[in-house]
């Protein structure tokens, strides 16, 4: 049976409410999610607690019968609205990713990059990414690390097709630049 | 580092926690959190029933697949099919209709569409020429209706005038034809076709004109004898078009003399036509008493227009000697002079009429001193 049928009939599942399905559903996507919203909040705590928070928004979601054509460009979604939500509430307590907070959680990252990463050809790729802004940055991952197509990505970033490659396309350039300094 | 390295190792990124890859026990702990979560919200009374097995899910993914790549095609295609249908009887149904009615105006639009995708000129003669003839129809079906003289003298004017318009258009494209350098066999063939059915529709508007009660006759002359004007003009223009190729092979010059001859003979019976009718009011009128000024003035424009109907009658005897001289182009010329002035007496006699002239009164039946055309 292909992958497609596969995820068409967990779907199915999940829009009758079955727990078991959505069980499955998590296994496939946690992985993807988490790392969607760590790229966007660089912090292992906060993006934990975001994944958790997206999971249990998808299934809230599912459970008022709301119409999704698309779970696969959903879930993305319901994580993007968390993290815009995530970052609302801190700029309330006069909290930005520029602050010295943002700057500790950067200095962290940078730890763990010393622990992880041998390769420094990898390590300049992260810190390039690191370096861009948000939106080049959320189509990369989506794009290479999350393998979504270019419509799943248009849905997800609410854009015309044609805009999300054109956008895809000067991430990749800008990318490149960054890495060559 | 090229497109490809650089995905390559973007790709490579997905592994690396410090790339966001979580980590295993959360993921475990979160899950278990996650299903005692919405275990709940899965026990409340109004959750729907959770299948057993995967048939019902198959059955609802195909017939999903169904619906939307099967059924709603289908039904597009039966929308379209039926939209066709209903276009194409709207356009039969307005095929039938006559000016005043309310499909009239998709009748006319059709038309429009069909002149919009003919592009050569001596098809859009053709094709204008079918509607001249349905113009005619729309005129012959006017005068039959059962109405009042008044609504039906409207009628007869409103079509009568869109016979002159759908005439003119011909004409106008005779005329691009005729200012190409040499028109082609195909363009020759509608203007012979054009030339023939300008005859036929002049005598059958003449037809209809004398078969009309004497006050509608009156309400509509002006309009009658337009089209019968326009008409007699994109004859004359139809001609010329296919005299132009004289000598060239596309038309022999005995059928052009039939037909320039054809040309004359109308005219010359439009000429005894309009003559008699100035003798009939000459002899018939009060001009002979000539008590008052106004019938003396009368008299005088009466006696106008009989030089000048003479006169037409001698430019047509020259259009004859041109003939005979296989001389087409000034013979045409000389036939349309003479065809004008004869059209031009005729609108003169029906403003007469029109005017009320003491002239038209029918109260003296003696002989008229005015030279009389035999």
């Amino acid at each position: 049976m292909n992958n497609r049928l596969t995820q068409k009939i967990l779907f199915l599942k999940i829009r009758n409410q079955d727990p078991e399905a959505y069980s499955q559903f998590y296994d496939l996507y946690v992985s993807r999610i988490y790392r969607f919203v760590f790229f966007k909040v660089n912090s292992v705590q906060d993006a934990q607690d975001l994944t958790s928070e997206t999971f249990l928004k998808f299934w809230q979601y599912i459970r008022e019968g709301r119409l999704i054509k698309n779970p696969n460009a959903f879930i993305y979604m319901v994580a993007r609205n968390a993290v815009v939500d995530f970052y609302r509430s801190r700029t309330r307590e006069n909290c930005s990713l520029e602050s010295p907070e943002a700057n500790h959680l950067l200095d962290e990252k940078a730890d763990l990059l010393k622990q992880q990463i041998a390769d420094s050809e990898i390590k300049d790729l992260l810190s390039g990414l690191n370096n861009l802004k948000d939106e080049y940055k959320e189509i990369i991952v989506l794009r290479f690390l999350d393998e979504l197509s270019i419509s799943e990505i248009a849905a997800v970033l609410k854009k015309p097709k044609g805009a999300a490659r054109v956008l895809l396309h000067r991430a990749l350039k800008a990318l490149k630049e960054s890495i060559n300094g | 580092m090229d497109n490809s390295q650089l995905i390559k190792n973007l790709k490579a990124l997905k592994g690396l926690e410090a790339a966001g890859r979580p980590q295993e026990s959360w993921v475990l702990k979160n899950k278990e959190i996650l299903r005692s979560q919405i275990a709940p919200l899965c026990l409340r009374e109004d959750r729907e029933e959770v299948f057993e097995g995967n048939a019902v899910y198959y059955w609802q993914y195909f017939s999903g697949i169904f619906r939307n790549r099967v059924l709603k095609p289908a039904m597009a295609v039966a929308l379209v099919i039926m939209a066709m249908i209903g276009y194409s009887a709207t356009i039969t149904v307005a095929d039938s209709s006559i000016p005043g009615d309310a499909l009239y105006s998709v009748k006319t639009a059709s038309e429009k569409v069909q002149m919009a995708f003919t592009f050569s000129d001596d098809k859009k003669v053709q094709l204008q020429m079918g509607f001249v003839s349905r113009r005619m129809d729309e005129l012959q079906q006017v005068v039959r209706l059962p109405e009042s003289d008044q609504k039906k003298a409207q009628k007869i004017a409103t079509a009568a005038k869109n016979v002159t318009s759908s005439v003119q258009s011909v004409k106008d494209n005779l005329n691009k034809i005729n200012a190409a350098f040499s028109p082609t066999p195909s363009a020759v063939e509608a203007a012979k076709e054009v030339d023939s059915k300008t005859l036929a529709i002049k005598q059958e508007i003449n037809a209809i004109n004398q078969n009309l009660s004497s006050g509608i006759k009156e309400a509509v002359s002006v309009d009658i004898n337009q089209a019968m004007n326009s008409t007699d003009e994109t004859g004359a223009s139809a001609l010329s078009v296919i005299a132009k190729t004289s000598g060239s092979g596309i038309i022999s010059d005995a059928e052009l003399a039939n037909l320039v001859a054809e040309r004359i003979k109308t005219t010359e019976q439009q000429i005894v036509f309009v003559a008699g009718e100035l003798n009939q009011m000459a002899a018939s009128s009060t001009v002979l008493v000539a008590t008052s000024t106004a019938s003396v003035n009368a008299s005088s424009t009466l006696q106008n227009l009989i030089a000048e109907i003479g006169r037409a009658q001698q430019i047509l005897e020259t259009a004859k000697d041109f003939l005979d001289q296989k001389d087409f182009n000034s013979a045409i010329q000389k036939i349309q002079e003479s065809g004008t002035i004869a059209n031009q007496v005729k609108e003169k006699l029906n403003l007469m009429i029109m005017m009320n002239s003491p002239i038209i009164q029918p109260e003296v039946n003696e002989t008229s001193t005015i030279p009389l055309i035999k």
